[in-house]
């Protein structure tokens, strides 16, 4: 057992057993944190996250939130991976192709979860989800279908999705890069919402202003590793390995940024 | 041709093609509602289910789709009557061969629709915490139905109109009353004219809706 919020340890996953994406991935991540996970292309920021939720099958290692074990590699069972769905459950996630289901508005887009997975009572479900929605300002657009709304909105819709199943963490996999540039603020701006509610968050994102304002922690992955791991400050100001100075020098086209 | 003498010949019948068009859709409705539930059991499992069950899956809907229609029936009215020892009828033969066709035809819609839901949804399914009682139901399926139904509809279209072969095991359909007036008559321009204008009119006012839906409704939902 362990007193850390989310713990992940020893965790490797490939595909198909040659091609390492995460190579034993270890970190540890207090309630209330905001980590911000970036890197090159390819470097598995997204597949972590998809570990973390447990959409992707892995080699080896564990997942714990809150102590429990909720994710664990199974080598008894070739094809998937021990799952605890009850401590999964309050894990959200947002990707960046929104995902919205289309045939349903996005009031049923909201309450179909609550409803039919957990229970909850169409009035008092969708009682939750209008106030939420208020709170986004998309209350108008309850009865529309996600092929009628603009980008910043559908993604708005899909936070607000994860958000009414009360997750203890959220998981934000590169939500603003399928966006145009004007409509990535309104999403930001819940994100930054959230943060200021102390909702613990992970986040990939290849925004690194939107990554340092919002973060309490950066990790820098390259080739299915850390590389490193540490505060926005440091990392964006002096971080101590080469290999982050190099990339973030890429990414920025300045040496730092204040 | 004497087109008021034809149509008035064709009114004297009309009681018999009218029985005949009933007889078409009650098995085109029934070949339709049986194959639409096998096609898309047989769908899920050439997508998601056991390797066994998939080579069954992919057997059936090749055999029934790489062979006539027409052999499909004939085996079923005297080969597996003859195999099994127990006559099975020309009704049931009928049904069974139009589901069975029907299944292996709309399979394939299923399939392609159920490709194109894509596995961002089911991540969002898993994300959501949906279990499969609720993800099939509520997004899986109608998302499917919703994908697959212009080329489902075609589908019916079809079927609608190879059902006219089932007048060769006597059943009394469109084709097979057309073709008795016909035969007793001795009058088989007007009324095989007739009988494949209804065919035609029918089947051109389901492609209608098509071409409708299509515009319209999922143009709207943006599918």
């Amino acid at each position: 057992m362990s007193s850390s919020f989310l713990n992940v340890q020893g965790l490797r996953k490939t595909f198909g057993g040659h091609l390492v994406v995460l190579d034993d991935i270890n970190f540890e991540m207090q309630a209330g944190e905001r980590v911000v996970v970036i890197g090159p292309s390819g470097s598995g920021k997204s597949t972590l996250l998809r570990c973390v939720m447990g959409l992707e099958k892995i080699d080896s290692g564990r997942i714990e939130l809150e102590g429990t074990p909720y994710i664990e590699a199974n080598a008894n069972r070739r094809k998937d991976n021990f799952v605890d769905i009850a401590v999964r459950n309050k894990v959200g996630m947002v990707f960046q192709h929104y995902t919205l289901f289309p045939h349903l508005t996005v009031l049923g887009n909201l309450i179909l979860a609550p409803m039919r997975a957990r229970g909850e009572a169409r009035a008092s479900a969708t009682d939750r989800a209008m106030q939420l929605l208020r709170r986004l300002g998309l209350e108008a657009k309850a009865g529309a279908f996600p092929g009628m709304l603009s980008g910043g909105q559908k993604q708005r819709v899909a936070i607000a999705r994860a958000l009414l199943l009360d997750p203890k963490i959220m998981l934000f996999d590169e939500v603003t890069s399928a966006l145009d540039p004007e409509l990535v603020t309104e999403v930001e701006g819940v994100m930054l919402e959230l943060a200021e509610q102390k909702m613990s968050m992970m986040i990939v994102t290849h925004d690194m202003w939107f990554a340092k304002r919002i973060a309490t922690r950066v990790i820098f992955s390259a080739n299915g590793r850390i590389v490193e791991d540490c505060p926005p400050a440091k990392m964006f100001s002096s971080p101590s390995e080469p290999r982050t100075a190099d990339f973030l020098k890429k990414v920025l086209h300045v040496e730092t940024i204040s | 041709m004497n087109i008021s003498a034809a149509l008035g010949f064709l009114w004297e019948y009309r009681q018999a093609l009218l029985i005949g068009l009933g007889n078409t859709l009650y098995f085109t409705a029934l070949g339709l509602l049986v194959g639409l539930v096998i096609g898309f059991v047989v769908s899920v499992v050439r997508t998601a289910g056991h390797p066994l069950l998939k080579l069954v899956a992919t057997g059936y809907v090749e055999v029934f789709r790489g062979t006539p229609m027409l052999i499909q029936l004939f085996w079923f009215f005297f080969c597996l009557p003859a195999l099994l020892g127990v006559e099975l009828g020309n009704v049931f033969s009928t049904i069974l061969t139009l589901s069975l066709y029907m299944g292996a035809i709309s399979s394939e819609s299923f399939r392609a629709a159920l490709k194109a839901i894509g596995t961002e949804q089911r991540d969002a399914c898993i994300a959501l915490g949906l279990p499969g009682r609720v993800s099939v139901p509520y997004v899986i399926l109608p998302q499917t139905v919703m994908r697959a139904v212009p080329t489902l509809l075609s589908n019916c279209v079809t079927l609608f109109k190879e059902s006219a072969l089932v007048s060769t095991v006597g059943m009394a359909d469109l084709m097979y009353q057309g073709q008795m007036i016909a035969d007793s008559t001795a009058r088989p321009i007007e009324i095989l004219t007739a009988t494949a204008l209804i065919y035609f009119i029918i089947a051109f006012a389901t492609t209608r809706i098509v071409t409708f839906y299509e515009q319209g409704y999922l143009a709207r939902m943006r599918l």
